[in-house]
């Protein structure tokens, strides 16, 4: 099996492509079939799909995937022409034969395929095959996830578990075990959707966009060659050569703002790439832990930056995780309850003017704020004399701090206590909000907001001092101007009263260590930041401006106040602030001056 | 350009030599980006003394960090003579202020010596002295003056 070497490696990676995108197709339409399982239209795909893989393999002489594929392949053809009818069982061998086919294809693009022990899970699809409803399956609800690898790996020491004629042991030990952990490995997250990683599909319209604009824009340069000719020859007078400067210029600008427009549009996808590794993810989830879920999904073509539908990946998987372990209740406390037993969680994305709105919405038992203002006491997160003067939502935010989690019990499932501030920080990392809104006994509603893309962030540019800085303007609530007697000192702080609300004053100067931060009047701009509303004050407001953002160096990585930096016209590097940040630093050295509730003034 | 000191048949180390105070200093060719004059900086509130700043090199943003301030001198005036030398250190791109850029040069590695005593340069910077007919020459390790100043950077912060 070890000789199955790639031919060409443009074929080996239009197989691998092609097959990914196949078998994600397929992890959903066999979830599918398990709903719908007289649903010839879904069984149909599944074996095209499957038969496709075995047929590319087979001629690019991937034996071990073809042999694999078709033993799948013979249980939808029986499954197809009435059989046998669907299992937990057979679905159970289906799945597996699909992930199994994903880590070989994982390996294959990683630099070869191994040495696989198929023959259990072959065996095991052989007997689904020829046994249908009467199957005889080791595990008799489906809920362990990996039933034909626990024989397989208990096969050395003591005979098979299940006494089936198909099932015999006749592979090495040693290859078993590095298998089934590799299996294991793979399965709880059921990373399948690499291929998205390498390739893009892009509209053909788009790129016809993109080439007209190119050519428009060669136009242009030649037009400008020709403008310095003129002026090298002195063939015309410099204002008709002015004029003709300022056109080229004014050209200039629209056609790279809409190369700009356009050459983001080819990096936006459906965000059903990653939408569609949840109905198999609940399934897996929900089963392991014995509650009975729907899942509804809406919105799976919003479309967004390719960079950021890989990015959201992972803190939408912790998301709906958390959703199915703290969120749902089981199904007999649901009852007891007066609600349906089945759970529901619902997945929706749509597009909000410039950034994408991600929610996940339970109707489990909710979070209690008594709850999570107990424990955050505990951990020393707040003092007693704080809480006092905040909103439940803003007590139900301490679930983002780092080291908080108000899980009874941990569970592999959703993390240690090391789950919700990283959301928060990977949001932050793409210039992303989280907001979490939870009725107790009703569900809880987890709602992410992301730029469309990462590339362009609208700012508002402020100056302290000499220095200019840029705010992200969808923290930016308003601005105002403020004069000297509009500000208090209070225990430990400043407030502003504006209009009928008091909001904690924090002078930019201060935060970021300049050395003579002016005391005087100056401008507000209020930021909001979920429900926390705080006025920032600063010399100048310089006006708006959507400038494309820069990473910082590493070097600043542990800069809570900085989020990237920027270019101005003039070259020069403009610092982009986090206002989350900024929150933070203020709220750090405010509790170490004052630790009794130095911005009391929030919500009173 | 090259002032070729002697070449032996054994290898050479072939250098970008650069002055900071009094001291001349040397760091492999292949190490160096380019060089470049001292541009406009945005400073970087809250970051360590030795971080001048950030500049925009052709686009990227990159930190700027005082060799003279990192060896504990004083910054001088910048003048004509000032420099950015632009290195590449696990991935990232960082610039290094120097007073002057002398020359590109050879040297045999075996003339190299490990570090002997010191002026104000810190010791654990240095990768050798090198002798060059009647001077000397420090090799600056500067993947380990980067990972200090990340380190500093982390704990001032921290401690801000």
């Amino acid at each position: 099996m070890n000789n199955e070497m790639a031919e060409d490696p443009a074929l080996v990676e239009e197989f691998l492509t092609e097959s990914e995108e196949l078998l994600e197709g397929m992890d959903q339409d066999l979830i599918l079939l398990e709903t719908e399982p007289r649903n010839a239209e879904i069984l149909n795909r599944v074996f095209r799909a499957l038969h496709t893989i075995k047929g590319t393999s087979g001629f690019l002489g991937f034996e071990s995937i073809v042999g694999l594929s078709h033993q799948a392949e013979e249980v939808l053809n029986a499954l197809r022409h009435g059989g046998i009818q669907v299992t937990t069982a057979i679905m159970d061998a289906l799945l597996m034969s699909r992930d199994q086919l994903g880590i070989m294809l994982n390996d294959l693009r990683q630099g070869g395929l191994k040495v696989y022990a198929l023959d259990a899970l072959i065996a095991e699809l052989g007997r689904a095959q020829s046994s249908g409803a009467a199957v005889h399956h080791p595990v008799a609800s489906g809920n362990l996830q990996t039933p034909v690898l626990r024989v397989m790996s208990a096969a050395p020491e003591s005979p098979p578990i299940v006494a089936a004629p198909a099932f015999e042991p006749e592979f090495e030990p040693a290859a078993i075990s590095a298998d089934a952990a590799v299996a294991s490995r793979n399965r709880p997250d059921a990373k399948s959707g690499d291929a998205t990683a390498h390739t893009l599909r892009v509209d053909v319209g788009k790129l016809d966009e993109l080439v007209n604009l190119i050519g428009e824009l060669v136009l242009e340069r030649n037009r400008l060659a020709q403008i310095s000719r003129d002026l090298a020859s002195q063939a015309d007078d410099p204002r008709t050569i002015a004029e003709a400067l300022s056109l080229c210029a004014s050209r200039l600008s629209f056609i790279t703002d809409e190369l700009q427009t356009s050459g983001l549009k080819t990096r936006m996808m459906p965000i059903d790439a990653v939408f569609r590794k949840f109905p198999r993810l609940v399934r897996d989830v929900a089963n392991d832990l014995g509650k009975e879920v729907e899942l509804v999904v809406r919105g799976e073509d919003t479309e967004l930056d390719k960079t950021m539908v890989e990015l959201v990946g992972d803190p939408l998987i912790h998301l709906v995780r958390n959703s199915l372990d703290h969120g749902l209740e089981m199904p007999d406390a649901r009852v007891a309850k007066g609600k349906p037993r089945k759970g529901i969680i619902r997945l929706e994305a749509r597009q909000e003017s410039d950034q994408i709105v991600i929610s996940i919405r339970d109707d489990g038992a909710g979070i209690d704020p008594e709850r999570v203002a107990r424990k955050a006491l505990e951990k020393g997160l707040v003092t007693t004399e704080r809480l006092r003067s905040l909103s439940p939502a803003e007590v139900l935010d301490f679930i983002f701090l780092p080291g908080f989690s108000t899980a009874e019990k941990t569970s592999n499932l959703s993390g240690r206590g090391v789950g919700m501030d990283v959301v928060r920080s990977n949001l932050k990392k793409m210039n992303g909000t989280v907001r979490l809104e939870s009725v107790v006994g009703a569900g809880t509603t987890i709602e992410l907001r992301l730029p469309l893309t990462l590339a362009i962030l609208p700012v508002l540019l402020v100056r302290v001092r000499e220095d200019v800085y840029a705010l992200p303007l969808r923290s930016v609530i308003e601005t105002a101007r403020i004069q000297r007697r509009e500000v208090h000192r209070v225990e430990g702080g400043e407030i502003l009263h504006l209009r009928d609300r008091t909001l904690p004053l924090l002078r930019l100067g201060r935060i970021l260590q300049h050395a003579d931060a002016v005391d005087g009047d100056g401008r507000a701009v209020i930021l909001g930041m979920g429900e926390r509303r705080v006025a920032l004050l600063v010399d100048q407001l310089l006006g708006q401006e959507s400038t494309v953002i820069k990473p910082l160096s590493s070097l600043f990585h542990n800069m809570a106040c900085l989020s990237g930096a920027t270019i101005s016209g003039d070259g020069r590097v403009r610092l982009v602030l986090d206002p989350a940040g900024i929150l933070a630093a203020a709220e750090a050295s405010a509790s170490l001056a004052a630790p009794t509730g130095a911005v009391r003034g929030a919500s009173a | 350009m090259a002032s070729t000191a002697t070449v032996s048949a054994g290898e050479e180390l072939q250098l970008v030599s650069f002055r900071v105070d009094e001291e001349e200093f040397g760091l492999e060719i292949l190490r160096v980006q380019e060089i470049i004059r001292v541009q406009q900086m945005t400073r970087v509130p809250g970051s360590p003394d030795f971080i001048e700043g950030v500049i925009n090199l052709r686009g990227r943003v990159i930190p700027v960090i005082s060799l003279r301030k990192r060896f504990g001198l004083t910054q001088t005036e910048i003048d004509k003579q000032t420099r950015i030398v632009v290195v590449e250190i696990n991935g990232s791109v960082l610039g290094f202020m120097v007073d002057a850029v002398s020359e590109v040069l050879r040297l045999p590695v075996h003339t190299v010596e490990p570090t002997p005593r010191l002026g104000r340069v810190e010791r654990e910077y240095v990768r050798g002295v090198g002798k060059l007919e009647n001077r000397l020459l420090i090799l600056l390790d500067i993947d380990r003056l980067m990972s200090e100043a990340e380190e500093a950077v982390c704990s001032e912060m921290t401690h801000a």
